[in-house]
C-alpha cells in the first residue's frame, strides 16, 4: 500500500514553459505582422511614385501624343500589374492576420485610394489618346458574405492573364469607409457584391466567364 | 480577433502544455528509462490464458511461455477454453504440465476468475492467446515486484508481424503506447494493465476479487481497482510481448469501440477519483484531462473537416467557373505565407516527429526511415483521423446507449 501525492512540481514548471511557449508564438506573430505591414508599406509608397511619374506624363500629352500615348500605355501596364500584386498581399493580410497592426486599415484605404486614382487615369488616358481597345473594370469585392467573390476574382484573374495588355482590372473593398467609394457605390447605383463596372457600364451579381468574354468581345473588339 | 481564434488557441495551450508535462516527465527519468530493479528471487507464478478458438495461435503462445528464462519449477500454465468450438483444446491437451480448464461461452473476465481460483502460486500472469511474451520477458518484470506496495506490473507490448495499412499504424501506436505507458508509470498514473502480459500479486488480486465480469475492459478495471485501494503499478519497459492486432478498419474500429467505450463506463465507475489529490496524478491530472482530450479531439476533427470541405467546395466552385482551366500559380516564399497558426503547425510537426523519435528508440526498434517510412507517414497523418473516429464514434454510443457489444 503507498500513499500518493500530486507531483505539482511538474505542474508547475510545466505552466512555465508552455507559457513561454506561447509566448515566443506571440512574439513571432507581432514581429511578422509588423514585418509584413512594413513590406506592404514600402510597395505602396513605390506605387505611389509610380502614380506621381504618371501625372507629369500626362501633363506632356500635350507636346506629342503618338509618343507619349504609346510611352504611357507600356507605364500604365506595368503599374496596374504592381498595383494587383499588392492588392494581393493586402487581402492575404487581412485574411490571416487574426490580431491586426493598428495601422492596417489605413494603409488598406490609401491602397484603395491610390487604385481609384489609377482608374481615373485610365479612363482620361483612354479619352485623351483615342483608345478603345483599353478596357477598365472596376471590381467590388466583399471579404464578409460574398460566396460567389471567389469565383468572380478567379474568373477576372483568368482573363487578365488572357489580355494582359488590354485588361485592367480595378478590385475595390465595397465595405471599406471611403467617401470616394461610397460615391462610386452611388454613381453606379451598387447595391450587392459582386460587382463589375466596365467602362462605365454597371453590371451586378456574378458575371460569368462566358458573358464577360462576350461582352469583352463584341462591345470592346478584346478577341 | 474571432471567437474560433480564442478557441484555437485554448486548444493549442492544452496540447502544449500536455506535452510540455510529459517531457518533463521524460527529461527528469531519462536515466531510468531502461533500468530494470534486478530480482533477489523468483516467485512462482502461474500464466492464465484465456482461450475462445485460438488453434491457429494457441501452439506458439504455449511454447513462448514454456520457453521463458525462468526456473521451470515455478512456472505454471492455465488454459481457460471459454468454448471453443475449434481445436483449441486439443492442442492444449498435448502440452503436458499446462492445466486446462473448460467452460461454457462466458467471456474472457469470467474465465480469468476461473483460472484464478485454481492459483496457489505467489504471482499471476494474464497472457491473451494470440501473444506471444519473450525469452527474457519475466526476468525483467519481477523485480519490482519486491518494491513497496506493487501489486502490478505491465509489459511492453508490440504488434507481431504488421501487414495491412491498419497494422502498420498499430505497429507504431504500440511503440508510442510503450515509450509512454513507462513515462505513465513514473508518474504514478497507469491505469491499464493489458490483458497480453500483465503480471499481478496473487493475493491482492484474490482479495480484491478478481476481475469485473460485467465489464467492457476488464484490464483497464482492475488497474484503476487497484489505483484505488492505493497499490502500485509498475511498467517494464523492456518486457516484450507480441501480440496480433486487428488487420481491417472495421474489427480496429469494433476492437477501438469496447476500449474507448469501456475506458469511459470505468472513468464514471470511478468517477470519486476524479480531481481527488489523494488519488495522486492520476485522479488530479490524467483522468480529467482525459475528458478534455476528448473534447479537444473533438473540435478539431471538426472544424478541420469542415475547414477542408468549406474550402474544397469554395475552390471548385471557382474553377469550375474558368472551366477547369489551369492556371500556373507563382510559387515564390512569401513573407504573406506564414502567419501565427504556422507557428503551431511546425511546432506540433516538430514535436510528433520528436516524439515518434523517442518511442522507436526507447523500443529497442530502429529509427529506419528508409525501411519504415510508410509506416511513420502514415501514423503521423492517418492516426489522428483514425483516432478521433473511434473516440467520437465511442462517445456517440455511450450516449446514445448502444447495446454493449464485446
Amino acid at each position: 500500500m503507498v500513499k500518493r501525492r500530486v507531483f505539482w512540481e511538474f505542474y508547475v514548471i510545466s505552466v512555465a514553459i508552455t507559457a513561454f511557449i506561447l509566448f515566443m508564438g506571440i512574439y513571432m506573430g507581432i514581429f511578422l505582422s509588423k514585418g509584413k505591414i512594413e513590406e506592404l508599406q514600402t510597395e505602396l509608397r513605390n506605387l505611389k511614385l509610380n502614380q506621381e511619374d504618371l501625372i507629369f506624363e500626362l501633363s506632356f500629352l500635350t507636346l506629342d501624343k503618338n509618343v507619349s500615348c504609346n510611352f504611357i500605355g507600356q507605364a500604365l501596364e506595368r503599374v496596374s500589374y504592381e498595383a494587383g500584386k499588392l492588392g494581393e498581399r493586402v487581402e492575404a493580410y487581412e485574411i490571416s492576420e487574426k490580431i491586426k497592426h493598428p495601422d492596417f486599415y489605413n494603409l488598406k484605404k490609401d491602397y484603395m485610394i491610390t487604385l481609384i486614382r489609377y482608374w481615373l487615369y485610365v479612363e482620361e488616358l483612354k479619352k485623351s489618346c483615342n483608345k478603345s481597345d483599353l478596357v477598365s473594370v472596376l471590381y467590388f469585392y466583399s471579404n464578409k458574405n460574398c460566396f460567389d467573390c471567389n469565383s468572380q476574382g478567379m474568373i477576372l484573374t483568368y482573363l487578365k492573364k488572357k489580355y494582359p495588355q488590354n485588361l485592367m482590372v480595378f478590385a475595390l473593398d465595397y465595405d471599406i469607409e471611403l467617401n470616394t467609394i461610397e460615391i462610386l457605390k452611388r454613381v453606379y447605383g451598387l447595391e450587392r457584391v459582386p460587382s463589375l463596372v466596365i467602362n462605365g457600364k454597371k453590371y451586378e451579381g456574378l458575371l460569368t466567364l462566358e458573358k464577360l468574354s462576350q461582352i469583352l468581345c463584341s462591345e470592346y473588339k478584346l478577341c | 480577433m474571432q471567437l474560433i481564434d480564442v478557441v484555437y488557441l485554448i486548444v493549442y495551450s492544452v496540447i502544449i502544455y500536455c506535452s510540455v508535462l510529459w517531457f518533463t516527465v521524460f527529461f527528469k527519468n531519462k536515466e531510468k528509462m531502461f533500468y530494470d530493479p534486478k530480482p533477489k528471487r523468483f516467485p512462482s507464478i502461474t500464466f492464465l490464458v484465456p482461450a475462445y478458438n485460438e488453434e491457429k495461435n494457441i501452439e506458439k503462445c504455449l511454447k513462448s511461455i514454456l520457453n521463458l528464462n525462468y526456473p521451470k519449477e515455478k512456472l505454471k500454465i492455465i488454459v481457460i477454453d471459454d468454448g471453443s468450438t475449434d481445436n483449441t483444446g486439443k492442442i492444449v491437451e498435448k502440452f503436458k504440465g499446462v492445466k486446462l480448464i473448460k467452460q461454457q461461452k462466458q467471456g474472457k473476465a469470467r474465465a480469468l476468475n476461473n483460472g484464478l481460483k485454481h492459483v496457489k502460486t505467489e504471482l499471476v500472469a494474464c497472457m491473451d492467446a494470440d501473444s506471444f511474451p519473450e525469452k527474457d520477458f519475466l526476468m525483467k518484470m519481477i523485480g519490482y515486484m519486491e518494491k513497496r506496495g506493487v501489486a502490478s506490473v505491465t509489459p511492453a507490448i508490440k504488434v507481431f508481424k504488421p501487414k495491412t495499412l491498419m497494422q502498420k499504424i498499430q505497429w507504431v501506436e504500440y511503440l508510442w503506447s510503450i515509450f509512454l505507458r513507462k513515462l505513465f508509470s513514473f508518474f504514478d498514473c497507469q491505469y491499464v494493465t493489458p490483458g497480453p502480459g500483465s503480471i499481478y500479486k496473487t493475493s491482492v488480486l484474490k482479495k480484491l476479487g478478481g476481475f469485473d465480469e460485467d465489464n467492457l475492459v476488464e484490464d483497464t478495471e482492475i488497474a484503476l481497482r487497484l489505483f484505488k485501494n492505493d497499490y502500485k503499478i509498475e511498467n517494464s519497459i523492456n518486457a516484450y510481448v507480441y501480440t496480433k492486432t486487428p488487420a481491417s478498419f472495421k474489427a480496429l474500429f469494433n476492437q477501438r469501440l469496447r476500449w474507448y467505450r469501456g475506458y469511459i463506463q470505468n472513468v464514471f465507475k470511478y468517477y470519486k477519483m476524479i480531481l481527488n489529490p489523494k488519488y495522486g496524478n492520476l485522479g488530479f491530472f490524467v483522468l480529467p484531462i482525459n475528458f478534455v482530450w476528448m473534447f479537444i479531439l473533438g473540435f478539431l476533427f471538426f472544424s478541420q473537416i469542415f475547414t477542408l470541405v468549406w474550402n474544397g467546395i469554395q475552390y471548385l466552385i471557382s474553377w469550375y467557373h474558368i472551366k477547369f482551366a489551369i492556371m500556373q500559380p507563382e510559387i515564390t516564399f512569401d513573407i504573406f505565407m506564414i502567419d501565427f497558426y504556422t507557428y503551431f503547425f511546425v511546432l506540433f510537426l516538430f514535436m510528433s516527429i520528436f516524439v515518434l523519435w523517442l518511442s522507436v528508440v526507447f523500443s529497442g526498434e530502429k529509427f529506419s526511415l528508409r525501411k519504415k517510412f510508410s509506416f511513420f507517414l502514415s501514423y503521423l497523418f492517418l492516426y489522428p483521423f483514425l483516432i478521433s473516429i473511434f473516440w467520437l464514434s465511442s462517445i456517440i454510443y455511450e450516449i446514445v446507449g448502444a447495446k454493449k457489444k464485446w
